[in-house]
């Protein structure tokens, strides 16, 4: 089949060297010519007839040429640039109209393309595990966003045991979820370096699927207590903090002051965070001893893979089984645990699919608005181009070419203003997958892919036969003669051709109304979040992770290398308070068991939890929580871990209904401690959520972790401080890493930050779609007044002022949107109903939403309808009746 | 068919310019021509410009190739001849030919045996 392919690509050539290919064979042709002579005057025919005979035998030299380009080239390719060409051309003698529709039609393809992309990486696309259907989260208790960690996690005990009983999974594993407290302080030369470690169960990348890039995973031994000290590195870690070296595994790192041997590198596919802890950076992973974290309760994440065959549903029947099996054997299991199985996908995606989709649907609607945009300029067009279809067809255009051409010119522009478009969401998508400080999870993965550009094709087709095949439904085919005769009169086709444009308009406009009024309760429900009081004053708050280094030993030593930090700061200027915490609020999670002393509490009901922090005196004031009654802790009762406490005000509400909770005796985790003070609740689990108990601890407890997060409250604005704080700080520790320097405000953009994505994404499109809805209900108006420009001058010619005729040309855009309003307020009651789970504190019916959304289009239709009423009301009624 | 003509098959007309190029060595279109009128007994109609489009569908497929030169009465002109490709081609081409016709043969024999 060789000769196939060389033949066509010859013909393809040809194309595209027609002139030559013509020289040659005219010269060939004049050749055979003049040897036919030859031959038949050597026969005995006389000259003249000679040339005759030759001519006729060759057949006709038209014909040969013809029939010779079509067997050397590709006929259709011809055809197709001709009808190019006289695209282009017609597309170019009416430049504003080009320009109108590939821009509006470029931005809304692009924006769909995005908004499909980021729903296709972070929605549709499987996890990026083996067989990822048959992963599964598996919790303690259903997981919603009320719900602390500790109450979604479970316990190494637990686990242990459900993995060695259940029937149900071929294999299961995890991490440990509170990793937050777990920096590590990598030393490179004497730059210290700190890094996010997960502690995962030393099956865990197995289970998941994952080959490593590099090396190897975990062996059983190294999760021994006194086992091999072994780390697994992140992929984007060692490609840039290790330049991507090849040569580094079975090399020793300097972590935290020990020797560590990296013993693998995870693939680049793989990214932790954006499956299980969306915002956050993890960088190596170590292996996890299950009997070390058993003593600290339920701090276990847990993924299992399903066996081939069995459900999620089946899974979780048989989990809450044996849980209550192990209720009965075991005491320490409160009556509250719980087990909870579904797919990990799920899990990976609760926050996000309902934002998404709603996302989709309206990047589909302004889509919509834009094919109806455009369909109405291409009628408007029609119109004034029916007198050069009618002189086509005259000429003998079939109506097959002349059809074949109009979509041919439809496809032109869906073409170029899908190239443009793929190029705004090539840019878009590259924006979204490098959001720093997100909170969506999978977005990483957004990228301009196959499947986003079979999308992008399938909107380039429909959209090139809408616009080109709009003009045809007007008829004005089966009318060319009409056409032809009264070209420049209103005809039959003119009162579609209006019906038809206003119906498009009035639906864009109602469509229009209802991205609108969508997006205003976006708004409105994400500045009501920022306006939360949450309990603390994230502005002009400075945070930094401290850990003292290993020779920093005993709860002493620590204090005074706080108060060596503290010392460093105080003497800066704008400085106001410098505090430290373990638990940042809206950063970590943690809760202990509370009550207060003596209290009991029913089987069924379970025990209060509280968000436990410990944190030093001055904590208070640098965070800016608000002391309601009591004290604070002084220096020493924060240095000794006196057994005394500060609570929040509902829980001082909760345990001491219309009491003084100050000298009460609560117990928190296993120790009674003394009420001292009570403090305004804060936000520490979601700017959304519902705030809990929370509880204070002084700051010299011995146990635990040593990282703690320094906090500085500074009059100056937080960026401009952070210079002298860096220089400050290090003259204190010359060692301490500072590349986490970061304001507090940081935090809360965290934690809002999927929101202000829908937020601001919807409010571009309602933005797009209001400026279409304008575009249109302009085209049409001034249509309609140029068209009714004879009508006119006769009205003014018989009396009616220019005040008249501007005042009949607004009342007729007024009801043109007004009808398209009335029609989006319904639909956005329709649209605010569906999306209230999407809403904070805003009602779907919200009064100022709606007004706001009037208001913007009347002050658009009036725009709209003011430029042509203007130009009605000039017309001088002389020159129009001559004119007509 | 009316006329004592006979119209020529989709794709016979090539294997009569290979078959030829390859019994007389390089020729040129109107050689070509001449040559198949001949050797046809003036049995087929053919419009001797046609050459030209089975010429092109031959050197596209790179079974033949074409160079100008003189002719024996000193006329310049384009010289065909066939290459290795064409030469294997040639064979493929009649071998199929002969099946065909031998196919048709047999057909046609039966069919008028059961038809009497």
């Amino acid at each position: 089949m060789n000769h196939v392919w060389r033949r066509n690509l010859a013909r393809l050539r040809a194309f595209f060297r027609k002139e030559p290919l013509d020289r040659e064979l005219d010269a060939e042709l004049a050749s055979h010519l003049h040897l036919a002579e030859d031959d038949l005057i050597a026969r005995g025919v006389p000259p003249t007839e000679a040339r005759r005979q030759a001519r006729l035998q060759l057949g006709g030299l038209g014909a040969v040429r013809e029939h010779q380009r079509e067997t050397r080239s590709l006929p259709f390719l011809d055809v197709l640039q001709q009808d190019l060409r006289l695209a282009f051309r017609s597309l170019g003698r009416d430049r504003g109209f080009t320009v109108v529709a590939v821009l509006v039609l470029a931005l809304g393809i692009g924006a769909t393309a995005t908004v499909f992309s980021v729903v296709d990486a972070v929605l549709l696309e499987p996890l990026p595990f083996a067989a990822p259907q048959e992963l599964t989260w598996i919790s303690n208790g259903p997981e919603n966003a009320e719900q602390s960690l500790s109450g979604s996690t479970s316990s190494s005990g637990v686990f242990m045991a459900w993995r060695e009983r259940n029937r149900s999974f071929d294999a299961m594993s995890g991490y440990f979820a509170f990793f937050n407290f777990d920096r590590r302080e990598l030393l490179q030369g004497d730059q210290a370096v700190r890094l996010t470690s997960v502690p995962v169960e030393q099956s865990f990348f197995e289970l998941l699927g994952l080959r490593p890039h590099l090396g190897r995973f975990f062996v059983a031994e190294e999760a021994l207590v006194d086992g091999p000290r072994a780390v697994v590195l992140s992929h984007n870690l060692w490609k840039h903090r290790f330049r991507a070296d090849g040569e580094l595994i079975g090399q020793t790192l300097n972590l935290d002051g020990e020797p560590v041997t990296v013993v693998g590198v995870l693939p680049e596919s793989f990214d932790f965070a954006s499956v299980f802890t969306p915002g956050n950076q993890v960088d190596i992973f170590t292996p996890l001893n299950l009997e070390r974290i058993a003593p600290w309760g339920n701090t276990l994440s847990i993924v299992g893979r399903l066996r081939p065959g069995v459900t999620p549903q089946q899974a979780h029947q048989e989990l809450v089984d044996l849980t209550a099996q192990l209720k009965l054997e075991r005491q320490d299991l409160g009556s509250g645990y719980g087990s909870h199985v579904v797919p990990l996908s799920d899990y990976a995606r609760r926050s996000t699919r309902r934002g998404l989709f709603f996302l989709l649907a309206c990047v589909a609607a302004v889509l919509v608005i834009a094919s109806a945009n455009i369909a109405g300029l291409q009628l408007g067009r029609a119109a004034k181009r029916r007198q050069e279809f009618a002189v086509r067809a005259a000429l003998g255009a079939g109506r097959a070419r002349l059809l074949r051409q109009l979509i041919t010119e439809g496809m032109v522009l869906a073409t170029v203003s899908a190239l443009l478009g793929s190029a705004l969401a090539y840019l878009a998508t590259g924006i979204i997958s490098r959001l720093p400080n997100t909170s969506l999870p999978l977005v990483q993965r957004v990228q301009l892919d196959g499947t986003t550009l079979l999308c992008i094709l399938a909107a380039t087709l429909l959209v090139g036969l809408v616009c080109g095949l709009t003009p045809i439904l007007q008829a004005s085919f089966s009318r060319l003669q009409d056409a032809l005769r009264d070209a420049s009169r209103g005809s039959s086709g003119d009162g579609w051709q209006k019906r038809t444009r206003s119906a498009l308009v009035v639906t864009e406009t109602a469509l229009a109304c209802m991205l609108l009024i969508a997006a205003t309760l976006l708004i409105r429900s994400f500045s009501q979040i920022l306006d939360v009081d949450l309990g603390f004053q994230p502005q002009h708050a400075l945070t930094l992770n401290v850990e003292p280094d290993a020779s920093v030993e005993g709860v002493e030593a620590r204090m005074a290398y706080f108060e060596r930090l503290r010392q460093s700061l105080s003497s800066l200027p704008g400085i106001e308070a410098v505090g430290f915490t373990d638990a940042l609020p809206l950063d970590r999670n943690r809760s202990w068991g509370v009550a207060a002393k003596g209290q009991t509490f029913a089987e069924d009901e379970g025990i209060p939890a509280a968000f436990v922090s410990r944190v030093d005196a001055e904590l208070f004031d640098a965070l800016g929580i608000t002391l309601l009654r009591g004290r604070r802790f002084t220096d020493a009762e924060a240095e000794q871990n006196s057994l005394v406490v500060l609570i929040n005000q509902s829980m001082a509400d909760a345990f001491w209904p219309g009491q003084d909770p100050i000298g009460k005796e609560a117990t928190i985790g296993l120790d009674d401690r003394t009420v001292i003070g009570v403090v305004s609740d804060v936000h520490h689990r979601g700017v959304e959520s519902a705030t809990g108990f929370d509880a204070y601890l002084p700051i010299g407890l011995p146990d635990g972790s040593a990282a703690f997060d320094l906090v500085i409250r500074t009059a100056l604005p937080p960026d401009s401080a952070k210079t002298s704080v860096l220089a400050a700080l290090r003259g204190a520790d010359s060692t301490l890493p500072t590349d986490d320097l970061r304001p507090m405000t940081w935090f809360v953009d965290r934690a809002v930050s999927s929101r202000r994505f829908v937020a601001s994404l919807l409010s571009g499109f309602a933005l797009f779609a209001v400026v279409l809805a304008s575009l249109g209900i302009y085209g049409v108006i001034a249509y309609a007044t140029n068209r009714r420009s004879r009508e006119i001058g006769i009205r003014m010619a018989l009396g009616a002022t220019a005040q008249d005729i501007q005042r009949g040309v607004l009342r007729d855009t007024l009801m043109l949107s007004g009808l398209g309003v009335l029609i989006g307020a319904v639909g956005g009651i329709v649209l605010a109903t569906g999306m209230r789970s999407l809403l904070f504190e805003i009602s779907p019916a919200d009064p100022v939403s709606f007004v706001a959304m009037l208001a913007a289009m009347a002050v658009v239709t009036l725009a709209a309808g003011l430029i042509p009423a203007r130009r009605a009301a000039r017309i001088q009624p002389a020159s129009t009746l001559r004119a007509g | 068919m009316t006329q004592d003509k006979l119209d020529l098959l989709q794709g016979t007309l090539d294997l009569m310019v290979l078959q030829t190029l390859a019994a007389l060595g390089p020729l040129h279109g109107y050689g070509l021509a001449r040559r198949i009128e001949q050797v046809s007994g003036d049995a087929l109609r053919l419009n001797q410009g046609t050459i030209y489009a089975a010429l092109t569908r031959l050197q596209q497929r790179r079974w033949i190739e074409a160079d100008w030169g003189v002719s024996d009465n000193n006329r310049r002109a384009k010289f065909y001849r066939l290459t290795d490709d064409g030469r294997k081609a040639l064979a493929e081409e009649t071998s199929s030919w002969e099946r065909l016709r031998s196919v048709m043969d047999r057909f046609l024999t039966v069919s008028q045996e059961s038809g009497r």
